[in-house]
């Protein structure tokens, strides 16, 4: 198996892990097992690449992510007011991250499988959950990075060192509230739908995100269009609400040196929405998260009345034009297949998608 | 006698005390998922070189009760000792000594045999050339030693169980626990099988054998527990089973002890259905 320099990195801080009262060479095993299943599993962004299975699919799929760092490093090069450029460049980001996270990642966040596997062996609970939150830790920098390197380089060339600084501190407070937005959103689906369901919603990110990436990079190539626009600007209260500008706020403040109450205000809340986040993600959402795990695998547990109901009715549309019962199984079958099968629906409807935006 | 009353439960732990102490004691084990109330007072003694058939109707705890013993579901009432160590003190060192294979296969199958087998291995503390031989020879005894450095996600489900029967025993464990081991297996794999537990058996090792295949069951087993709604209510060996209960096989004792003689019915309105228009 592959020894990641990320593990030879982490062989220096030993001590460290010692002291916590890790069993770091066991703990060390596990990521290095989670990092090549990575490596292995081809993630969305690249499920319509049938032919092409490469043995490492995670390296290809962050050069594609890299891809789109690339233009929005080049954002950074036009010469726009930095709140706007900084606003739509960290859209993107927490988009992207966030749907990767809820698409790919669910694997590891959601993995019950990891605990049935090591729990029965000699390891505790602290080795196992510190490899997790590693793991999750170092996958989140691999993909920020890949989207945001470029980005990083092009306002070092720009803006200079103390461009860099801010964006990769709040890079990492970007990560902490992805973190933490997600896993709301599968708290909030597993408490009121059973695991299955929750396989199909994220069916459905998926799906989003391969539709995001065909607009996304037509929508690219557009923005420089864009530059010929004059764009007025007044701050607004419901500016506030979007995360966007609470993470561009500081850039206005420390680099273009625009010290008004509205940009002062938006970075605080940049400083402190995240950290207030991981404060109750650590106390409130992780405990809660573990004693819901269990019910992703328990496809054994009854189904609830709604279901039958939903079922009865969501057959009725189509009835009306088809109803020979042959016809019908047509009409129903992709309803009811594709969820079945991860990735299925999302490589459904990718392939059909694919030839649209580029016929040659 | 009437064979419909409750069965007295026949406690095999007054023939069993000249075997010293217990490896597994189990005391009023009680669990629920919820208001689901899955076990209710287990109390069962595992003695060293027995070979407890442990059965019951599916939902009846059998799982349930090895996964508590493993450390994998929490929220048990009672009192468990593996090896004379509490298991809700939270110590993982009884964990060395045992193996387990679970009902569904889980294994990271995007990993070949090899990578797993010898990341079991270490879990355990062996060394890794150890491991890896060790596995490549078990592997050949059982006709897969082709697929050794293929992904677990292209193996047959024979195959994988196979594989899981390895990694539960790659680190020569004490104590046992198989639940559903022979699924997927070809007849002479069982065969061999079968052999293998019997002679892990005699050399003093303690298995913990559940499945819903009376017949193996039957053969292996050298104390036989059954439960039905998380309770004991059957606990001896086969012989002691069969003459207290007057019915020659075992599928029959478990029918009636479960209190169930409806497999005709049931199977004649399930072809009534099958005919409906």
């Amino acid at each position: 198996m592959k020894d990641f320099t990320i593990l030879k990195l982490l062989d220096r801080f030993d001590f460290l892990f010692k002291k916590m009262g890790v069993d770091y060479p066991i703990m060390r095993r596990i990521l290095q097992v989670q990092l090549t299943m990575d490596e292995r599993r081809v993630p969305t962004i690249l499920t319509n690449q049938k032919k092409t299975r490469s043995s490492n699919s995670f390296k290809s799929s962050l050069i594609t992510y890299g891809i789109l760092g690339f233009f929005i490093g080049l954002l950074m090069l036009v010469p726009f007011p930095l709140f706007y450029k900084m606003n739509l460049a960290f859209g993107l980001i927490i988009f992207m991250v966030m749907a990767t996270m809820i698409s790919d990642f669910s694997t590891v966040l959601l993995d019950v499988k990891d605990k049935n596997i090591l729990l029965p062996r000699p390891v505790d609970a602290r080795t196992v959950n510190t490899a997790k939150l590693l793991h999750i830790v170092i996958y989140l920098f691999t993909i920020t990075m890949s989207i945001s390197g470029l980005a990083l380089l092009a306002g070092l060339y720009k803006y200079g060192v103390a461009f860099t600084l801010i964006f990769m501190f709040e890079l990492v407070l970007i990560c902490c509230l992805v973190v933490f937005f997600t896993s709301i959103l599968y708290m909030a689906i597993l408490s009121f739908f059973d695991g299955e369901k929750l396989k199909d919603m994220i069916n459905y990110i998926q799906i989003l995100l391969s539709v995001f990436m065909l607009v996304g990079f037509q929508f690219m190539g557009r923005i420089f269009n864009l530059t010929h626009l004059t764009v007025a600007f007044h701050p607004a209260w419901w500016h506030f609400l979007i995360p966007t500008t609470w993470f561009a706020a500081p850039f206005s403040l420390f680099i273009e040196r625009n010290s008004s109450q509205y940009f002062t205000a938006l970075s605080l809340l940049a400083l402190i929405v995240p950290t207030t986040a991981t404060v109750l993600y650590m106390t409130l959402v992780i405990p809660y998260f573990e004693g819901k795990l269990q019910k992703l695998n328990s496809s054994s547990m009854r189904a609830k009345k709604g279901a039958a109901v939903r079922e009865k009715y969501s057959g009725r549309p189509p009835t009306c034009f088809a109803s020979a019962g042959r016809k019908r199984l047509f009409i129903n079958s992709p309803r009811i297949c594709c969820p079945m099968k991860e990735n299925s629906s999302c490589s459904c409807i990718h392939n059909w998608l694919s030839p649209w935006p580029c016929p040659f | 006698m009437n064979l419909n009353i409750p069965f007295m439960v026949i406690t095999a732990g007054d023939a069993m005390n000249t075997k010293g102490e217990a490896v597994v004691s189990i005391r009023n084990l009680a669990m629920s998922y919820g208001a689901n109330q899955v076990l209710r007072g287990i109390n069962l003694n595992v003695f060293q070189g027995e070979i407890i058939g442990y059965i019951g109707p599916n939902g009846a705890g059998k799982s349930t009760t090895v996964k508590i013993i493993l450390g994998l579901v929490d929220g048990f009432k009672g009192q468990i000792k593996v090896l004379g160590e509490d298991i809700a003190s939270g110590g993982i060192e009884y964990k060395r000594k045992i193996g387990y294979v679970p009902e569904t296969a889980e294994v990271y199958d995007t990993l070949t045999a090899h990578e797993y087998l010898t990341f079991i291995g270490e879990m355990y503390g062996l060394d890794f050339r150890l491991v890896d031989r060790k596995a490549q020879k078990l592997m050949a005894l059982f006709d897969i030693a082709d697929v050794y450095h293929a992904r677990i996600a292209s193996y047959s489900k024979g195959m994988k169980q196979k594989l899981l029967i390895i990694s539960s025993l790659l680190h020569n464990p004490d104590i046992l626990f198989f639940d559903e081991p022979l699924s997927g297996l070809d007849a002479n794999s069982v065969m061999v099988f079968k052999e293998i537990m019997t002679d892990l058996a005699a050399q003093g090792k303690t298995i913990f054998y559940s499945s819903h295949i009376m017949d193996v069951v039957e053969k292996i087993s050298s104390r036989i527990v059954l439960i039905n709604n998380g309770q004991i209510v059957a606990d001896g060996s086969f012989d002691q089973l069969s003459q207290k209960c007057r019915e020659g096989s075992l599928e029959e004792i478990f029918n009636q002890l479960t209190g169930f003689n409806r497999h005709k019915e049931i199977a004649d309105e399930f072809i009534a259905v099958l005919g409906e228009a």
